[in-house]
């Protein structure tokens, strides 16, 4: 059996579980009105109390929506992410923490951090096996945006073709991110530090001409403006990488004029490469890291969290069920007279019990409904704030843990309003009609 | 009295050194100059996929290329860990070289050996007997079984 299970594709799982999760409350749907007709009934009661009928959908409804607007908000944070990390096979930089490095080189969040040398970084480059060893060096700034040194070579790496003009060609050119706050064309003087506190004046006299911006990548770096390393070094008033007279830009630099750089990405020239590399660059002077490895580790850390809101949410919608059951059964004294007129009648017990069994279960199933949507609607608004917040791309949808969670929450909820329904039909009768 | 005090002292001076060379030789295995060391595995249940993890340094004075192993009777492949929005991977890698000095961490969510389908658990506290295979160097390894969430081995940190 476990190998039938675990030989269905993902979906097939995904899909089997939402049944098995609903099959209770529709099995219990069809024992409850079999042969029986009670749907008119229904549909009258359900417009003589319009009002009252559209608040409990609504209680229900803001219900769902809630719980699974978070659930696939956080994953939606986590995916996002998880890709704006994609690009970052191997991040090589001085020892230290590998959570502080990969925050500054991955979500450009800025940091003091020691730097790898020039003799280190023409080791990374040098060691057979690595296509590509960029620096990463930041610290600056203009508008707002991080300014970040680099190659043209991660440029190319991190976006692909430019989407519009071209990369830099000189130590005074820029490659603005998707939507950094420059134009192509622009000229700027960057700000040494961030925020409040970057010093404005500090780098008077320099100057960068934005030649290019980049595709959109769904990271902080899209925020960003990319200059050629040298031209960070250069503000600085360091040595430009290069012996003196050399007029270009870019690798191979020189170890004697290398002033060193905050982080390194490497990538090797095959996948396993990726892992010789790190175990090689692991050692007293140096730290290499998978920023998906270490990602992954404080995704799981919050798996915990991520459990309890799962289960703070289910808890909470059967509450609110809950409480609409038991303003349900309110409700049904105020039919009772009805009620008793069916049964005085000649309606059967159990058709009177499946009237009122429908009618709560249109109530959970319409707010259940229109929970999905809000939730959809909830985890989009949220995406685009946490979106604009931290410059990560984060594009929530509904999935299958939101309808799981619904779907088992239908089936709980289905099984409570057997209550108000047991309770209608154990009335008595005579006092009902006498009401 | 005296004598047999002083030998009881001594016996129990020579535990902790004895103890040592206990851990020593189940910690850490050694041929030709590699020496693979705290090799571990987390606990797992039968039928699934078990990740074995290790140090290993070479001393050989020559490139050695790690390309799996053999546990249970069955292959371990080496597997390498990724990340991205789809969640965890774990892809199998041909082979990874190890030139001479050269050390190679086996560490969760990086890179491990993969006993895929286990045809009995791994339990906590137990113990597994591993070929680690460097072409057609084989070296034989002992593997200690941790919690099913231990994320190091017990003795992660001693030198050997």
């Amino acid at each position: 059996m476990r190998d039938l299970w675990m030989s269905l594709p993902a979906t097939a799982q995904d899909a089997a579980l939402a049944l098995a999760l609903v099959a209770p409350g529709l099995l219990l749907g069809l024992w409850v009105m079999r042969g029986l007709r009670p749907l008119p009934l229904v549909g009258a009661m359900l417009r003589r109390f319009s009002w009252v009928n559209g608040l409990f959908v609504l209680l229900i409804a803001v219900s769902v929506g809630l719980g699974v607007g978070l659930l696939a908000q956080e994953r939606g944070l986590r995916q996002g992410s998880a890709r704006a990390a994609e690009k970052f096979d191997l991040i090589v930089a001085a020892p230290g923490s590998e959570v502080t490095v990969m925050l500054a080189s991955v979500y450009l969040q800025p940091s003091d951090m020691a730097l790898i040398t020039g003799a280190q970084y023409a080791e990374i480059a040098a060691t057979e096996g690595v296509a590509l060893a960029a620096p990463i060096a930041f610290g600056d700034s203009h508008a707002g945006a991080p300014v970040v040194g680099t190659t043209a070579d991660f440029v190319t790496h991190l976006a692909g073709p430019l989407a519009a003009g071209r990369s830099f060609a000189t130590a005074q050119e820029a490659v603005a991110g998707a939507f950094a706050p420059v134009d192509v064309g622009d000229s700027f003087t960057p700000a040494h530090g961030h925020g409040a506190m970057a010093e404005g004046d500090a780098h008077a006299g320099h100057a960068y001409t934005v030649t290019g911006r980049m595709a959109a990548t769904g990271s902080p770096w899209d925020r960003a403006i990319l200059v050629p390393v040298e031209g960070v070094w250069e503000v600085h008033g360091l040595a430009s990488g290069h012996a003196p007279g050399t007029d270009r830009i870019g690798p191979p630099f020189d170890a004697e004029y290398m002033p060193g750089t905050p982080a390194v990405l490497v990538r090797a020239t095959e996948l396993w490469g990726n892992y010789a590399l790190r175990s090689r660059f692991t050692r007293s002077d140096m730290m290499a890291f998978f920023p998906g490895t270490v990602l992954a580790q404080l995704h799981g850390l919050m798996r915990d969290i991520r459990s309890a809101m799962s289960l703070m949410a289910g808890l909470t919608q059967v509450l609110v069920a809950l409480s609409v059951l038991i303003g349900l059964m309110i409700l049904v004294r105020l039919i009772a007279r009805s009620l008793a007129l069916l049964r005085a009648i000649g309606a059967p017990l159990r058709f009177v019990f499946a009237v009122v069994w429908s009618y709560c279960a249109a109530l959970i199933l319409s707010g259940a409904a229109l929970g999905l949507a809000l939730g959809f609607v909830a985890a989009r608004g949220l995406s685009a704030l946490v979106t604009a917040r931290t410059d990560v791309l984060v594009t929530a949808g509904l999935g299958w843990p939101e309808l799981h969670l619904v779907a088992g929450f239908v089936s709980v909820t289905l099984l409570m309003a057997l209550l108000p329904a047991w309770l209608a039909v154990r009335r008595p009768l005579l006092s009902d009609l006498r009401t | 009295m005296r004598a047999a005090l002083s030998a009881f002292a001594l016996c129990l001076l020579a535990a902790p050194a004895l103890a040592e060379n206990h851990d020593h030789a189940d910690h850490v295995a050694e041929a030709e100059g590699l020496r693979v060391i705290h090799a571990w595995a987390a606990a797992t249940p039968r039928g699934d996929a078990a990740l074995v993890y290790m140090d290993i340094e070479n001393a050989t004075g020559s490139e050695v290329v790690l390309t799996g192993g053999k546990a249970l009777g069955q292959p371990l492949d080496l597997v390498g860990f990724g990340y991205g929005a789809t969640g965890e991977t774990w892809t199998v890698l041909p082979a990874l070289p190890l030139g001479p000095g050269q050390k190679l961490m086996l560490a969760p969510k990086v890179l491990a050996l993969r006993l895929s389908d286990l045809p009995q658990p791994l339990e906590d506290g137990g113990d597994l007997d591993l070929e680690v295979q460097f072409g057609d160097l084989h070296l034989e390894a002992h593997v200690e079984i941790g919690a099913a969430d231990a994320t190091a081995h017990s003795h992660a940190g001693h030198m050997h």
